[in-house]
């Protein structure tokens, strides 16, 4: 991605939340409780990875901006939800020109890129203890598991070497505060951080875990 | 409200193909080739002291194979030589008995896209008669190692060293001790012909440094 998209994405990032912060200092008692059980609400968020432990030491020293979640909740409970949740991240690395040695004897002088793709399909609970008050602010805890897809590819140069897909076990936990907008609650702006664990014991990977920051919107589908 | 989520999840399923950064794309000339060099581990190449070189370049495209010299084959040739002499090898000519035979190949893209070694072996000695290094009646060693396949996208150049010193004790054969193949885009430029082999030499030169 260049860094203009880059630019573009901590831009929008920056007003969604000044716009939330705006709003929540000007709109005073804006009438958002609501019963939100039975509701069924929507989380788009992009998603900017940081990668942590041995994807970060071993493989991805950047952190990655390409990626998104989105959540599809039920609120069974009005300070409980339970739900479908997917996302994407890309992982890219190109390491300098460095002299190979293959099991063959031979020597290879090459630039490696690496490449990942993640894709965690989970199911996924919301707390929201705030949920039913009338504030603007209102923080939340979340925490998923399921399966993450990955496919992993290694480049010499212009030549894959790599490319492997594999499905994996993955869990989330995480954190963030939903900046309520218009009445009933009927959409907010989320911002939130959260830590997907991944085992994968593959190509001296023991892991891939992350740290991901969020910003995004919720809106209600019913 | 199914038909605005399922736009949403459309676009960002867009979103993230669009997102992906493909490594190859991200590639300049320079950093798609690769430099593999091979060498047989028995020989101690300390033994060898004078070499001669090819003056034309083979050209092996598809099952046709001839010669050719054109700029880009000069500046490689002219660099193999130059590299050989700063690792401590003094060129002579054909007659003078050199102890190493050097020749530098071009592989156009294959009807099967893919080749590894052998093949190339298989074109090379159906080119070069023994008789051109001073052997008649000789044949070619096949070297033994057969690099891994790589899938032939741009054509790549090879670089053997023949050991014309031992052709008589080795079965009256003339092996192969060294090869140098680079692969990937813009390979036959005269402009950087030089930078390339000398980063063939360099990986090899642990060994092949008088």
């Amino acid at each position: 991605m260049t860094s203009h998209i880059k630019k573009s994405l901590l831009l929008s990032i920056s007003y969604l939340s000044l716009t939330a912060v705006i709003y929540a200092q000007t709109v005073e008692q804006v009438p958002t409780y609501s019963d939100t059980k039975g509701n069924v609400k929507v989380n788009l968020m992009y998603n900017y990875s940081m990668p942590m432990g041995a994807l970060k030491d071993d493989v991805f020293n950047n952190n990655s901006p390409r990626g998104f979640n989105a959540d599809v909740l039920y609120w069974f409970q009005p300070k409980w939800s339970i739900g479908g949740s997917f996302g994407f991240q890309d992982y890219y690395q190109k390491n300098p020109r460095q002299v190979y040695k293959l099991s063959d004897g031979s020597d290879i002088s090459a630039v490696l890129s690496q490449s990942m793709q993640t894709i965690p399909v989970m199911v996924k609970a919301m707390y929201m203890p705030g949920a039913e008050s009338s504030s603007i602010i209102k923080p939340y805890f979340s925490a998923g598991a399921g399966v993450n897809l990955v496919t992993f590819s290694e480049y010499l140069g212009e030549f894959s070497s790599l490319n492997n897909n594999a499905a994996k076990f993955t869990a989330q936990a995480g954190a963030g505060v939903k900046f309520a907008l218009g009445k009933n609650d009927k959409a907010g702006i989320l911002i939130g951080a959260n830590y997907q664990y991944t085992p994968y014991n593959k190509y001296d990977i023991k892991s891939i875990n992350s740290i991901n920051l969020q910003a995004g919107v919720q809106f209600r589908l019913k | 409200m199914k038909i605005k989520l399922l736009a949403g999840l459309s676009f960002l399923v867009l979103l993230a193909m669009g997102c992906t950064k493909e490594p190859v794309n991200n590639l300049n000339t320079e950093e798609s080739r690769i430099y593999i060099t091979n060498h047989d581990s028995t020989i101690n190449f300390s033994q060898y002291n004078t070499f001669t070189i090819a003056d034309s370049v083979i050209v092996i495209d598809g099952n046709n194979v001839r010669s050719q010299f054109t700029a880009a084959d000069q500046a490689f040739v002219s660099a193999v030589k130059t590299r050989l002499q700063q690792l401590g090898y003094t060129m002579v000519n054909k007659s003078q008995s050199p102890d190493l035979g050097v020749s530098v190949s071009r592989i156009i893209n294959t009807s099967t896209g893919i080749i590894n070694y052998n093949d190339y072996w298989d074109y090379y000695g159906g080119y070069y008669d023994p008789f051109y290094w001073g052997y008649s009646g000789y044949g070619y060693g096949n070297p033994g190692w057969g690099f891994s396949t790589y899938q032939v996208k741009e054509g790549m150049l090879s670089i053997d060293i023949l050991d014309l010193k031992n052709a008589a004790s080795n079965n009256n054969q003339i092996k192969a001790i060294w090869n140098g193949m680079i692969r990937g885009s813009g390979i036959f430029d005269a402009n950087t012909a030089a930078n390339q082999v000398d980063i063939l030499f360099q990986q090899s030169a642990s060994y092949l440094k008088k």
